[in-house]
């Protein structure tokens, strides 16, 4: 298999030379000298959790702390996990939208919703979030000149409204979820390495030609014309860097997946785990540094076959509590720590250029739009962190009295090098967030 | 032409004149036919009866206008566009300028679309395409097809800004890859991805009127749902979509093409949001014949249907009273007693005594509109109230939470959704919505007629409670009553007007557009809501063809 791995670099005049691949270039080695790069990781999972079961068992301390059986999985990294209670959504609690809407518009976002037309399941009617997702001001902090700023997953996660994003470039400016697999290869190792030389000096000139005709377009009137035909033009340039720059070493080896049917329910896990071992080889070649992943919609209507859930699991988070269905809640939530673990387990794969794993430069937040199903409430969010990245000291059970969830955004930017003291709505900031560093 | 002389104008007729009739400016690097030398005519202004729109922003295509677009212009049906990033849609529509932009997945996928799109063309014998081996061949290539592409005729600027493209592409590689080279250029230039319709020409001090081949697109992709054809083009060349009587006549002409009820189509079936009932999920413990492919057959019957109203009848009263019923074998215990020659047929015969016409008879709607485990009086409800009436009920209070009634082995659905209405907080929405949803009580929830539910005869007493036409409130039993009152309201009729408008136009509703949406509702009432005369009255409001100086999202 190593045989068959190539690398490519790039020659006199944007020629690409394959070579055989070496241990001795591997992307540690090619880039030696630079610092290791910081990433992120957003997992969202929709409708709370089951409360019952899913918070650890207290000891004596922060840090001693038992795992239920909801996050076995995730036992092995242990010491890079921080658990949460105690932190309210408080952005969404109130405002427009129905509950759902809210939590999975301010869960990065740290925003309202504008009015709009999105009919939630109970007629309420929402827009998108008010400002830009944390993962889209992490780009800028950490994910300046990769070749793909940033990734947008999902597996079912196929509304094209607020119930199915939780990215957003800017307020109104959602990015929907890629949920197809097929397409999130194309974008990440799109390019056939076999011509590649000229192929990208083709698409140079292309793109430097359809940047001419922006620019002929660019004497506008109005100012969100200006503005959208200035944002074209800056994604061309990036676009002919990418295509054109081919200096980035083919470091995994990732074969493109066969077609899925990820609009079916029944494939619901296939397509999480294709999504998430293209992120990883994705990051392994540093190509990108900050991704969501959303496992279906705020809004779904899904049964999981693949775990014996053969009904609506979005009305079993319905349920009240004792009933005994309620609790198929919690397979599922078994099931989205393993997608956890999976993560986990790929960036400890990943060796960076100080000889550190990925998982220790890397923070990964999960959560979803409500804590809990059966009554919708944004109090007490089941929110994990996990990995070193920013330096936020885990291996906790931690607990805070209804502590803002726009301060830990803040908390996190601070730890990715931006000073700002709010995020999102600034009535629902106070600060970073304490015990955290 | 008479009193508009701008140099594009000129330059277009020259070109005609040169070209015999093809649709080009040829004269190549004229001066005349240069944005920059254009001089905007001054029109004088009559009176308005309503105040102009702010301009629009750039329409970029939807996946639905590039595909067609490329398969009107290249022959290409295979729809590259499925792989682009997907619209938000913007209560129910896929095409809101304020919202779809592009974005670096957008770039991408065009510039993939886009060389895969020029090999195949260039290849194609049937679509003549010139491979050129000189500047000259390429500069006329550019400028010809260029125009269909950009809709336009070229500026010189852009023009020129192409031809260096070939020149350099010819040196590397042969004459069919320098084509292949150039086209794609075209495919990824803003004035193809972009549908720009801010006015070129001044309206006296106060407005801009759209250039003849703005209108023409935009009338293309409002009734055609792609790209100007030649025709069209033509028309817009010769001046003819420059008076507001010229567009009515046109458009006049273009509902009644073969193809005059295609954007129409289209609309409605975001209107009635059919990629989600084909993705429908049933309990399948409830309902143990459900399929997927049930809920695809569900998706082809309603299209069929809403595809054979508009055919047939052209008319709202047609869509919502049609008997005409469409099912392949999947679709069995709708009341139709049909045999079918294979799995794939479909055939089209008609609604059984007692079950109810229209729209809101299709088994693929009633299932739709229907929870997981059993039929919605909510769904139903809702859509009639918001899509019908634009009247969508408020939302419920924020701490409520939303908790459908527990299936029941002895009540039925109308029994289990009075509880919920005995709760004060949630009385005051649902003693609106509820009612007109048990009107559909006699389907369940996968669309199917029934007498009774759980041993219990139904009652489909139902009807509208409260609406700003007071002609549509009233119980009745079952939907025939309410469709007979649906049919005649100029409620729905105006609320299906303004959404057939905002599809129209790709933007969010203003406040300036109510005044010029009353005489369209005017109109489409007066014709007993003859939907060719709807798309007529749109195209022919000096709303859909001029709008003031501001822009749409500019602070006043």
């Amino acid at each position: 298999m190593k045989a068959a791995r190539r690398i490519f670099l790039k020659g006199a005049f944007g020629t690409a030379i394959a070579l055989p691949w070496l241990e001795a270039l591997s992307p540690k080695q090619a880039r030696a000298g630079t610092p290791a790069p910081n990433r992120f990781i957003g997992l969202y999972h929709p409708n709370g959790v089951f409360t019952p079961k899913w918070f650890p068992t207290r000891g004596a301390s922060e840090t001693e702390f038992a795992l239920g059986p909801i996050h076995a999985a995730l036992e092995p990294w242990k010491q890079q996990l921080l658990f949460t209670s105690g932190i309210d959504m408080s952005v969404a609690i109130k405002g427009t939208g129905e509950m759902h809407q809210r939590g999975v518009g301010g869960w990065l976002t740290g925003a309202k919703l504008a009015s709009g037309t999105f009919v939630g399941n109970d007629g309420t009617m929402a827009g998108y979030a008010t400002g830009p997702s944390l993962d889209q001001v992490l780009v800028r902090l950490i994910g300046l000149g990769t070749a793909i700023p940033s990734l947008q997953l999902g597996a079912h996660a196929l509304m094209p409204n607020v119930s199915g994003v939780v990215s957003y470039a800017a307020a109104n400016q959602p990015l929907l979820p890629q949920n197809d697999p097929r397409l999130t290869f194309k974008t990440i190792f799109g390019t056939d390495p076999t011509g590649l030389g000229k192929l990208a000096s083709s698409r140079q000139s292309i793109l430097d030609a359809v940047q001419g005709q922006v620019k002929l377009m660019q004497k506008r009137t109005s100012a969100l014309d200006k503005q959208r035909l200035d944002r074209h033009l800056t994604l061309l340039r990036e676009l002919e860097t990418r295509v054109t720059n081919i200096t980035a070493p083919v470091c995994a080896k990732v074969e493109s997946p066969a077609p899925v049917d990820f609009a079916s329910e029944t494939q619901v896990d296939v397509v999480a785990k294709l999504q998430v071992d293209l992120l990883l080889a994705a990051m392994r070649c540093d190509l990108t540094r900050v991704a969501t992943i959303m496992l279906a919609d705020a809004q779904n209507h899904l049964a999981l076959p693949h775990l014996g859930i053969a009904t609506d699991i979005h009305n079993l988070t319905h349920l009240s509590d004792g009933t005994p269905d309620r609790e198929k809640v919690a397979t599922r939530d078994t099931w989205v720590a393993s997608i956890m673990a999976r993560l986990l387990e790929g960036l400890d794969g990943i060796i960076d250029s100080d000889g550190s794993t990925a998982t220790s430069n890397s923070l990964l937040l999960w959560g979803t739009d409500v804590s809990r199903g059966n009554t919708h409430s944004h109090d007490n969010m089941p929110f994990v962190l996990a990995g070193g990245g920013a330096k936020f000291r885990m291996g906790r059970y931690a607990t805070w009295q209804a502590a803002f969830h726009n301060d830990m955004l803040v908390s996190i930017l601070n730890a990715f090098g931006s000073p700002v003291q709010t995020f999102g709505d600034p009535a629902f900031c106070r600060g970073p967030l304490s015990n955290l560093v | 032409m008479e009193g508009s002389g701008s140099g594009r104008q000129a330059c277009q007729t020259k070109g005609v004149g040169l070209a015999a009739g093809v649709l080009i400016c040829v004269s190549l690097a004229t001066s005349a036919c240069s944005d920059k030398e254009t001089v905007p005519p001054i029109v004088i202004d009559e009176p308005q009866a309503c105040p102009d729109i702010p301009g629009p922003p750039l329409r970029l295509l939807t996946r639905f206008e590039y595909n067609n677009s490329v398969r009107d212009l290249l022959g290409d049906s295979s729809g590259p566009a499925r792989d682009f990033p997907r619209e938000p849609l913007a209560n129910g529509l896929d095409n809101d300028a304020t919202l779809n932009q592009v974005g670096d997945e957008n770039v991408l996928r065009y510039l993939e679309a886009s060389e895969s799109l020029a090999k195949v063309a260039v290849a194609n014998t049937a679509l003549a395409m010139p491979i050129c081996t000189a500047a000259p061949c390429a500069e006329k290539f550019i400028s010809e097809f260029g125009q269909r592409l950009f809709r336009r005729p070229l500026t010189t600027d852009e023009s020129l800004g192409m031809q260096p493209l070939f020149s350099a592409a010819l040196a590397k590689q042969d004459a069919q890859g320098a084509m292949e080279t150039t086209l794609a250029a075209l495919l990824q230039s803003p004035q193809f991805v972009y549908r720009d319709e801010w006015g070129t020409s001044a309206i006296g001090t106060s407005a801009l009127r759209l250039s003849g081949h703005q209108i023409a697109s935009k009338l293309s992709y409002f009734v055609f749902g792609t790209t100007p054809d030649a025709v069209l083009q033509q028309a817009a060349t010769q001046g003819e979509l420059n008076t507001a009587a010229g567009v009515a006549q046109t458009a006049n002409k273009m509902v009644n093409d073969a193809r005059g009820m295609d954007g129409l189509a289209r609309f409605l079936s975001q209107w009635l949001y059919l990629d989600g009932v084909q993705n429908t999920e049933k309990d399948i413990y409830t309902f143990t014949d459900f399929s997927r492919e049930l809920a695809k057959s569900w998706r082809t019957s309603l299209e069929m249907f809403v595809s054979n109203s508009l055919v047939e009848t052209h008319s709202l009263k047609g869509l919502l009273t049609s008997p005409a019923l469409f099912v392949d074998s999947k679709m069995t215990g709708y009341g139709a007693e049909v045999v079918f020659a294979n799995n794939t047929e479909f055939r089209q015969t008609v609604q059984a005594p007692g079950r109810a016409t229209g729209i809101l008879g299709q088994p693929g709607f009633l299932a739709f509109k229907s929870l997981h485990n059993g039929s919605s009086p909510i769904r139903r409800g809702i859509f009639v109230l918001d899509k019908l009436l634009c009247e969508p009920p408020p939302p419920p209070p924020a701490d409520v939470p939303i908790v459908p009634p527990p299936l029941s082995k002895s009540l039925t659905t109308r029994e289990r959704f009075d509880n919920h209405r005995k709760d004060p907080t949630c009385a005051s929405c649902h003693n609106v919505i509820d009612p007109v949803g048990f009107a559909f009580e006699h389907y369940d929830g996968m669309g199917r007629w029934r007498a009774t539910e759980n041993g219990q005869p139904i009652n489909a007493q139902g009807g509208i409670v409260t609406a700003n036409d007071e002609s549509l409130i009233g119980m009745g039993d079952g939907l025939e009553p309410m469709i007979e009152k649906l049919v005649q309201s100029r409620q729905v009729h105006d609320c299906v007007a303004r959404e057939v408008y905002r599809y129209a136009v790709g933007r969010p509703l203003l406040h300036e557009d109510e005044c010029w949406l009353k005489e369209i509702t005017d109109n489409f009432m007066k014709s007993g809501g003859d939907f060719k005369t709807l798309i007529v009255s749109i195209a022919s409001s000096p709303s859909f063809q001029r709008h003031s100086f501001k822009a749409i999202g500019d602070q006043p």
